[in-house]
């Protein structure tokens, strides 16, 4: 019998569902591993214990469970929950205590999943680095913003939890901790009840341990909400249904010219290139494809667009108490102030542009494949490193997966992205876990195995 | 129909920038914040040297 904190949400559920598995047992494994390693890694914000154990123990009575029965789930600190405190890691909501869940909560809870507590944020999810300690090296950064979910499932403190990306901030933190981090496509999961760094940009996203438990935190938090103007429309499906029809070898386009590849290290490029031949060898089709000329704008458009509207959210507290903001994001905001308003509509219609010609491109082949970081995370604690290999799906919109594809000389995480066209991750998730399959890889941080 | 001239100055737009800032935040600020300014003048003049086909529409909501 594996240890519990092993489990990936799929098991775990399954061997609760089974009876196998009592989720107060499960719960309290995972209490106690966090006990132990918390000290180190600073990844939690708030944990009710007593309320973890109790929800717990309802599950356990519950007739019919969900998809996640009994299963703890971290959530960003930017995520409302009702009656615990969500403080964004900032001065300015540090007493906020919401009345009601992010509809993508209440749509865990309804699952049977558990909440587990508020992960560590970067302040407000931009880009001040939190205190949350790489599990693979305390020296290097954990990425952000999405910093203390992302290490929490690293370490095995949770198997799920909740980001958010604005710019990188859930694909990022997931390269740099050695898990796999989905983007879905803007508008796929609601952000009703969701702190906002850029409302025109914010998704949420999701870190766990395998594609399928992606999938699966996919299944239960998509869907339309009215509560959310971003929020879709289109149908869902049975995402694992869709990761089963392309369970064979993927057409992959390899984006190793220009942008991603100019952009890494020796070491990511060889290593980008040693992943493409291992999934050639085990039959996909890869070829190389270019990046549209609109490309070339899309990380200052992103900036524009993100700073702008920043600015917009934080002014009314920005006016008072500019002085309770850490440098980075004050930084955004007084940088989104003063970019004209045509520059940021003309943004906005890039960005149009921009997606039409991204999804253009995806539509070529089953997903495209890039680096998922420039290098692994670096060693430098007031960063939270470099966004741009990510950055510019967010903009454009476009699901993006990242998953573990090895280690770097130094030990660290690496990862390869895949990216495909709107609205069709049961696609995009079913050439990742073609490709988990192939590289069986399981990395685990040495001091937390 | 496209407009892709670069026709934006950099120096232009820092120098607008610049004055913004001051008449917000003071001299100080502009002294302590010019690689702030400077790179939010490259990205209003990447935005103004890229402008998107004239039919398009913005599109705030995917």
């Amino acid at each position: 019998m594996p240890e519990a904190y092993t489990l990936s949400v799929s098991d775990a559920a399954q061997q609760v569902r089974s009876g196998q598995l009592a989720p107060t047992d499960y719960a309290a494994a995972l209490l106690d591993r966090i006990d132990a390693y918390e000290l180190d890694l600073q990844a939690w914000v708030t944990i009710d214990r007593e309320a973890v154990i109790s929800d717990a123990r309802q599950r356990e009575q519950e007739p019919s469970q969900g998809i996640m029965a009994g299963v703890p789930v971290g959530l960003k600190d930017i995520f409302y929950t009702a009656g615990m405190k969500t403080t964004a890691c900032s001065r300015i909501y540090a007493d906020f205590v919401p009345d009601y869940d992010a509809t993508c909560v209440t749509r865990l809870k309804e699952a049977g999943a558990i909440v587990m507590g508020k992960a560590v944020t970067t302040e407000f999810a931009t880009s001040d680095p939190s205190p949350s300690r790489n599990p693979w090296n305390q020296e290097h950064t954990p990425g952000g913003s999405s910093s203390g979910s992302s290490v929490a499932v690293a370490a095995g403190m949770v198997p799920a939890a909740l980001g958010s990306q604005t710019g990188g901030s859930t694909c990022r933190p997931a390269a740099y901790n050695g898990i796999v981090g989905l983007k879905p496509t803007y508008g796929r999961i609601s952000r009703y009840g969701v702190v906002p760094v850029s409302w025109s940009l914010d998704t949420v996203g999701i870190l766990v341990r395998t594609v399928t438990d992606a999938a699966i935190l996919l299944q239960v938090m998509a869907g339309h909400d009215p509560n959310d103007p971003g929020s879709a429309e289109e149908p869902v499906p049975d995402f694992r249904e869709q990761m089963d029809g392309h369970a064979g070898p993927p057409r992959l386009g390899l984006l190793s010219r220009g942008y991603f590849f100019d952009r890494s290290t020796q070491e990511v490029r060889q290593h980008t290139l040693n992943v493409a031949d291992r999934l050639r060898e085990a039959g996909a089709v890869v070829e190389e494809l270019e990046l549209p000329q609109s490309f070339a704008a899309a990380p200052d458009v992103q900036r524009v667009v993100m700073n702008v509207e920043c600015a917009a959210f934080h002014e009314k507290f920005f006016r008072h108490r500019a002085d309770e903001y850490g440098p980075r994001l004050r930084a955004n905001i007084e940088t989104g102030l003063l970019i004209p308003s045509v520059t940021y509509l003309q943004a906005q219609r890039l960005r149009r542009e921009f997606r039409r010609d991204l999804t253009a491109l995806a539509e070529r082949v089953d997903a495209l494949l890039m680096p998922a970081t420039p290098a692994p995370a670096p060693k430098d604690l007031n960063t939270t490193g470099d966004a741009a290999f990510q950055a510019p799906w967010t903009s454009a919109g476009l699901p993006t997966v990242v998953v573990p594809s090895g280690l770097s000389e130094e030990g660290l995480p690496l990862g390869v992205q895949f990216a495909a066209t709107p609205f069709e991750e049961g696609r995009l998730l079913g050439v990742a876990r073609w490709c988990e399959g192939v590289l069986r890889l399981d990395l685990r941080p040495p001091e937390y195995s | 129909m496209t407009n892709r001239t670069p026709d934006i100055s950099f120096e232009e737009v820092l120098k607008s920038l610049t004055q913004q800032a001051e008449a917000r935040w003071g001299e100080g600020y502009v002294a302590e914040h010019r690689d702030l300014l400077e790179q939010a003048a490259r990205h209003i003049v990447s935005v103004g040297n890229n402008l998107p086909e004239t039919e398009t529409e913005p599109g705030f909501y995917q």
